[in-house]
């Protein structure tokens, strides 16, 4: 976290230097540590849509081309850029946090705004998160056995499943609830495969993030808590890009209504509010955005069980 | 105009011992079940091929759901995904209709099941929660019978044993290699047992009723008036 500091004298500046540190805060914390929701692909924006959903139009890929035909007469066979769509809406998500004054008072050292301003971007990173996750459940292809650990074979077979659809699957990320992951582990220790996981090393996790656990088969494994369950397995997946996707909603549009500007661009909204009557002082964060599967054939989900 | 009909909310929620989830434990979402084509799995217990049911979040900011958490458009781009849907208002649900219960939560957001599970809150707060098998597969057998998920299509089928039998091809390799009295060979044969009754096993299939019939002339005839 940065810390910022103002000596300037001119109220006005000292609040333009705020607004910027406070952005610069939002910023650095939503993206510098290398969230899991980054796997998903930023679709756009709705912002001026009139509408919360965006339908994005999904490209044809990894079709072959034909041979042309001999007499030229023949019109060549037209084919559709596109081939089907899918709708991500955009909903606000938010988080506030507040102390009251006898709080403040009362503590050794006082909580500032710039970590309460952390906390709640660190809340609303954490909830695109649990968005992203979320969409593991719509994949059509699931492996894994309902009610067992996770194993090699089913990381195998969410592999191969993969190879069917995608002809050649690269640059895919299995994301793994930690138990899950412990699991696998396990299962590369007991049964064999422990040649093809390579572990995460610190040049590794410092480019990919804290949650990166390794590769397995040339593929990213990645840890993450907010894989859901449904109280009998957990819905992990190997996702490739193009599997899940994001749109944004621009709350710049909302400059000039009194609270801090945001740049332009910026789908997150900080506030910082002092109510007088509770003797209390809170920062609220906004994020409008919404993730959704976007390519079916592009993820997998994976069974492992809760207990 | 189309009645309003409430969800089946619990008021009185099924966790032993009663109280709320803590807010330590992480919100559960809304959700509907829906299903795959190729969502099928052998289950030992019942003998029978059952549809695996996949919940879809009803969260805002997830699969196109809005802001109102209104599952509309959810449905039809699921559907049009070639899924079969389980709305909980669907009237044919009969007694299992509204199947998602939420339970009182501490936290911000919603703590939601499926009626065929209860949360217990343990000394400490951790939540346990549990599903009633007989209850979930009885549910997962009436929607085959009752016709609101189509039955399992025998290429569907045979492509999903094809893969199993290609796990069952990988644990032989490796209980090939492993010495006798090894776990692999336990394994490769527990497997073998299930590959087999799976391939042997079909949907449940509901035998007809018999109509009782009552004593009379065979065919109705018409009375006549003038």
């Amino acid at each position: 976290m940065a810390i910022f500091t103002w000596t300037g004298n001119k109220a006005n500046l000292a609040a333009d230097a705020t607004d910027e540190a406070i952005n610069r805060l939002v910023h650095e914390n939503l993206y510098e540590n290398a969230p899991i929701w980054m796997l998903a692909t930023r679709m756009g924006d709705v912002s001026g849509n009139g509408a919360a959903s965006l339908q994005t139009p999904t490209l044809t890929r990894g079709a072959a081309a034909t041979a042309a035909e001999v007499d030229e007469d023949t019109a060549e066979a037209l084919n559709t850029v596109t081939v089907g769509n899918f709708t991500a809406a955009v909903a606000v998500q938010e988080y506030g946090l507040g102390q009251t004054d006898l709080a403040r008072i009362l503590q050794a050292q006082s909580f500032d705004i710039p970590l309460l301003v952390q906390l709640c971007v660190d809340a609303i990173s954490q909830r695109r998160t649990d968005l992203f996750t979320t969409t593991f459940g719509n994949f059509s292809t699931s492996k894994g056995v309902s009610g067992t650990d996770l194993g090699i074979d089913a990381m195998w077979e969410a592999i191969y499943a993969s190879q069917i659809a995608l002809n050649s699957p690269a640059g895919g990320a299995f994301v793994l609830k930690p138990k899950a992951l412990g699991e696998f582990q396990e299962s590369l220790r007991s049964e064999g495969g422990a040649a093809q996981f390579m572990a995460a090393t610190q040049a590794m996790l410092a480019m990919k993030g804290q949650m990166f656990a390794g590769t397995f088969a040339g593929l990213d494994v990645y840890t993450c808590g907010s894989v859901t369950d449904d109280a009998t397995d957990y819905s992990n997946a190997l996702i490739f890009p193009g599997a899940v996707g994001y749109v944004e909603a621009d709350m710049s549009r909302l400059n000039g209504d009194g609270a801090i500007p945001v740049p332009v661009g910026s789908s997150i909204r900080v506030e910082i509010s002092r109510d007088a009557s509770k003797a209390q002082t809170a920062v609220y964060a906004r994020d409008a955005v919404g993730f959704a599967e976007q390519e079916d054939a592009r993820g997998v989900e994976i069974l492992s069980q809760v207990a | 105009m189309a009645a309003i009909i409430g969800k089946r909310e619990t008021t009185t929620p099924t966790q032993v011992g009663g109280g709320a989830i803590p807010h330590t434990t992480k919100a559960r979402p809304s959700f509907f079940f829906m299903v795959s084509p190729r969502g099928w799995e052998y289950v030992e217990g019942e003998g029978c091929w059952l549809p695996v049911l996949k919940r879809h979040a009803v969260e805002p900011g997830v699969n196109g759901i809005q802001q109102d958490r209104n599952p509309a458009q959810a449905y039809t781009e699921r559907e049009m995904a070639g899924f079969t849907v389980i709305r909980p208002e669907d009237a044919r649900l009969g007694e299992f209709r509204h199947y998602v219960q939420r339970l009182p939560y501490q936290g911000a957001g919603r703590y939601c099941l499926s009626i065929f599970e209860t949360a217990e809150i343990m000394p400490g707060g951790r939540v346990f929660v549990e599903r009633d098998e007989a209850k979930y597969n009885a549910f997962r057998r009436f929607l085959l019978t009752a016709g609101i998920v189509p039955p399992l299509d025998p290429r569907w089928k045979r492509e999903i044993l094809g893969e199993h039998k290609q796990t069952l091809r990988r644990k032989r390799g490796r209980a090939a290699q492993a010495m006798p009295g090894a776990p692999a060979h336990d394994d490769l044969s527990a497997y073998a047992k299930w590959l087999d009754a799976a391939t042997a096993a079909d949907v449940p299939v509901d035998k007809p009723k018999r109509r009782g019939r009552k004593a009379g002339p065979l065919t109705a005839t018409p009375e006549v008036t003038s």
